[in-house]
């Protein structure tokens, strides 16, 4: 079991700095999609290896191991993709971006012409939805397919968890 | 497993009923709150009443450690996301792009940005002018070596 544990650190260290050493400077991995891959491959990989491990093995701490290995993988791969995403750009660090770059105070009015930022974001996003099968073209209008209104309504359920009317 | 998972649901119903009593908390402190409340009380748990291994225990905690993650995840993208606000704009039926941003306007999402910046105390807003405050600089500044790290365009 200490074995499971310890090959499973080996190779979390050995992935992140795979990632630094190496990976961060192909321009591969600067796509969303890529770097997205990068984790979930390794997290499937490290859950059927440890499905094969618990297969084999007879010993009861194996299982506790498992989860913990699995448990902790996700924390990392989940923080990475966020501070990924969130330094990549977006309306908050790019107002913050903008205002920083000056001196002293900066006109509101300057800022909102940040909206190109949400205008391109929005027709990147709508080929990423397109390409992930959760809308299609009609003509001239975008629809959810079958699994976008299921999308939908997993959104809809957390909205309603956390009291949050759908806001931009 | 079933404590984690337990532990979890309390959490989010705990949640629930928080942002509603208190409407202004923001949301992910507030999660934090209960989260961690919960937490607390499944380390007490795993400590003092279940049968379960040192191993079983820390196996319990990360799972749910990761489960609090995934949920925070999970809302934040829900309330901010431009995806989102798409896929939720056509689950009331097909849109052209042009109705799709009149529905959820980029203009109004800066607006909102703004708003929870300044709620962040990022940045201050008065009288029609932003300025930075030291918080949102350093803020700025840890993204710029984040982005930098990430090799994302300048």
């Amino acid at each position: 079991m200490n074995s499971v544990l310890a090959i499973a650190a080996i190779y979390g260290v050995g992935h992140l700095l795979v990632y630094v050493s190496v990976l961060r400077r192909l321009p591969a991995f600067r796509r969303e999609r890529v770097i997205f891959l990068y984790h979930a491959i390794s997290f499937v990989g490290v859950a059927a290896a440890l499905a094969v491990v618990l297969s084999l093995s007879v010993d009861r701490d194996v299982r506790p191991a498992a989860a913990l290995v699995l448990a902790v993988h996700a924390m990392y791969s989940l923080t990475f993709l966020e501070l990924w995403s969130l330094s990549e750009g977006g309306y908050s660090l790019a107002i913050l971006r903008r205002a920083a770059s000056r001196p002293g105070a900066v006109e509101v009015s300057s800022l909102l012409g940040l909206e190109t930022v949400g205008l391109r974001k929005r027709s990147v996003r709508l080929q990423h939805l397109a390409d992930l099968g959760l809308i299609e073209r009609l003509g001239a209008t975008w629809r959810l397919t079958s699994r976008g209104r299921a999308a939908a309504a997993a959104v809809k359920t957390v909205s309603w968890l956390v009291g949050a009317p759908r806001c931009g | 497993m079933a404590s984690a998972l337990l532990a979890l649901a309390s959490a989010v119903i705990l949640h629930a009923c928080l942002v509603r009593v208190a409407g202004s908390l923001n949301k992910v402190v507030a999660f934090l709150a209960t989260g961690g409340l919960v937490g607390l009380a499944l380390v007490v748990y795993e400590i003092a009443w279940s049968a379960h291994t040192t191993l079983e225990s820390l196996a319990a905690l990360a799972v749910y450690a990761a489960a609090c993650e995934l949920y925070i995840f999970a809302f934040t993208l829900v309330v901010s996301s431009v995806s989102v606000a798409v896929l939720t704009a056509l689950a009331g039926g097909p849109l052209s792009e042009d109705a799709l941003e009149h529905h959820d306007s980029s203009r109004a999402m800066v607006e909102t940005r703004l708003e929870r910046l300044a709620m962040a105390g990022c940045v201050d807003l008065r009288d029609g002018v932003c300025l930075v405050t030291p918080r949102g600089r350093a803020l700025a500044g840890a993204f710029e070596r984040l982005r930098r790290t990430f090799g994302h365009a300048p």
